[in-house]
């Protein structure tokens, strides 16, 4: 590995309520939000208030229409219907309800039939657009968060984690209640700031793609040194993060995985 | 290059008999499978009762005591739940017992489950330390003829489910499916070819396979929508999702390591009494 590898920085600052962001490094990033059907997680509202693009795929803007007023119940549902409206919602149409649909439509939000196209996912679909639409012209500032893509069938979560290594150019965040992961890519080198109050400790790398001969870490209470991992052999699961700055090094496209505290407080 | 393999490849059947009423499995006269259920610490699915019933051993992994404990009453809202919880005492609890409540715990230890709480090795998890015990604990079983159900190997943290998928690799050469309420996962091992018996009253359509864990050069299929004819699947590039099985026989051919995913139609009825 060349050691002088680009580094990529990484640091989940979305997770935190609106009054502790002040990260200036890294740089500040346009982020997108895509919703896929499966249950909101409990932060799902603090997320949509830092995306500038906010995309359904089919069945995820039941999710929104269900699930965000679910989110406030002391509030009146039809006001935080309004209140979190996607711009776009998009794929094969054939989960999202008939009356989601002509609510979002009477207000306007753009609903894209892609049943024609049955070889991508609804993920893929809308992360290629989100990566063509966004307001941002610089690629490496956009980070699309995703949310519903792990748990579920099992066909359907390994689909979403590939889209993440097809599109190993992008920042592309999956996020459950219980962890995120998003894709190191073997070009660069990575730095990831820990954001403590809504991350950690419990934290993995897993070659999930091919293997890796040698990888390095720094940070890690079990780092890696040099180190392969292949599955069959040793992956790196339930590690501890011991500082706020985690480096990693390798040959191999890694998911880097770590685990949500909870609550997140909006 | 694939054909010299099919030629020297031995062929692995496959079929997911344990998803039919025990009554339906004997009736049939199959070759009989022995199985084995490990239950980790997720809700259980619902047909967990059917998975038990089949079971020749069951163990649980630490907490997932406490899903036996709460979860199978639930599935018999109609009965005495005492009675429940005393019919579905695991042979073996095995773990750290950090997970486990005390209640369940001193329950099913005063009926006569074995507790097995040692502090091992760190290196490897509560998934692992189960498949080594019953392949050591086992040694009068044909081990060829064995089958070790897992539940709750799925969802909850990444990492764990990451490190639960490992475990089919490391073990590779023996039969272990994890099973959700929604689908089942096994690992088809590169030594072998396939032939996946599909039981299609309780499974399909939507099936995938998956080359978790390093690429395939030549995966060759039959029985599916989308079959693949030495295709290479890789992460980054083509892996084969949202498939659907066509026939009752699927068979699968490849250079590589794959994990099969294949969905399941609920209910699964169990035809049980309690």
């Amino acid at each position: 590995m060349a050691p002088e590898m680009e580094v990529m920085s990484h640091a989940s600052t979305f997770l935190l309520p609106h009054e502790h962001q002040h990260q200036p490094d890294p740089p500040a990033l346009t982020y997108a939000l895509i919703v896929l059907n499966q249950r909101l997680p409990r932060f799902a509202p603090l997320l949509w208030n830092r995306a500038q693009l906010r995309v359904c795929a089919d069945g995820g803007a039941n999710r929104v229409y269900d699930g965000m007023p679910e989110l406030f119940p002391d509030q009146n549902p039809e006001e935080v219907r309004l209140r979190y409206t996607p711009d776009v919602i998009k794929g094969d149409l054939d989960s999202i309800r008939d009356d989601v649909k002509d609510f979002y439509l009477n207000l306007g939000v753009r609903v894209v039939d892609e049943s024609h196209d049955q070889d991508t996912t609804d993920l893929h679909k809308c992360v290629a657009y989100v990566s063509n639409s966004a307001p941002v012209e610089d690629k490496s500032k956009l980070c699309i968060l995703v949310v519903g893509a792990l748990g579920g069938r099992f066909d359907h979560e390994i689909g979403n984690i590939n889209v993440l290594h097809r599109f190993s150019n992008l920042r592309i965040v999956l996020l459950s209640d219980d962890c995120l992961i998003h894709l190191l890519p073997k070009t660069h080198s990575h730095m990831i700031h820990v954001q403590l109050p809504v991350e950690g400790p419990h934290c993995g790398l897993i070659p999930i793609g091919a293997p890796s001969a040698r990888t390095s870490t720094t940070g890690l209470q079990w780092n890696l040194s040099d180190t392969a991992m292949s599955f069959g052999g040793l992956i790196s699961t339930s590690n501890v993060v011991k500082e706020d700055k985690i480096t990693v090094s390798s040959d191999a496209d890694l998911i880097w995985t770590i685990s949500i505290k909870k609550p997140i407080q909006e | 290059m694939v054909s010299r393999l099919v030629q020297n490849m031995k062929v692995m059947k496959h079929a997911a008999t344990f998803l039919l009423p025990p009554s339906v499995v004997s009736a049939t006269n199959r070759s009989a499978q022995t199985y084995a259920l490990v239950v980790l610490n997720q809700q259980i699915p619902k047909f967990t009762p059917l998975l038990w019933s089949h079971a020749k051993l069951r163990i649980c992994a630490d907490g997932g005591a406490n899903r036996i404990f709460d979860g199978v009453p639930k599935l018999f809202p109609d009965q005495n739940q005492l009675n429940i919880q005393h019919r579905y005492i695991p042979n073996v609890i095995k773990g750290d017992m950090d997970s486990i409540r005390p209640e369940v715990h001193k329950f099913y230890a005063e009926l006569g489950s074995e507790i097995i709480d040692k502090s091992e090795n760190q290196d490897t998890n509560d998934l692992h330390k189960c498949i080594s015990f019953i392949r050591e604990q086992t040694p009068a079983w044909d081990h060829s003829n064995l089958c070790i159900l897992v539940t709750g190997a799925l969802g909850g943290r990444f990492d764990h489910e990451a490190a639960n998928l490992n475990v089919l690799y490391v073990f590779s050469d023996m039969r272990i499916v994890f099973l959700s309420d929604d689908c089942q996962i096994r690992l088809l091992a590169r030594t072998h070819q396939h032939e996946i018996h599909i039981q299609s009253t309780v499974e399909g359509p939507h099936c995938g396979l998956f080359p978790i864990g390093g690429p395939s050069v030549s995966t060759t299929t039959t029985g599916l929508t989308w079959d693949l004819c030495n295709s290479e699947m890789r992460f980054g590039s083509m892996i084969s999702t949202s498939n659907k099985v066509r026939e009752e026989k699927v068979t699968v051919c490849s250079d590589a390591d794959l994990l099969w995913t294949i969905s399941l139609k609920t209910p699964i009825h169990m035809g049980l009494t309690c």
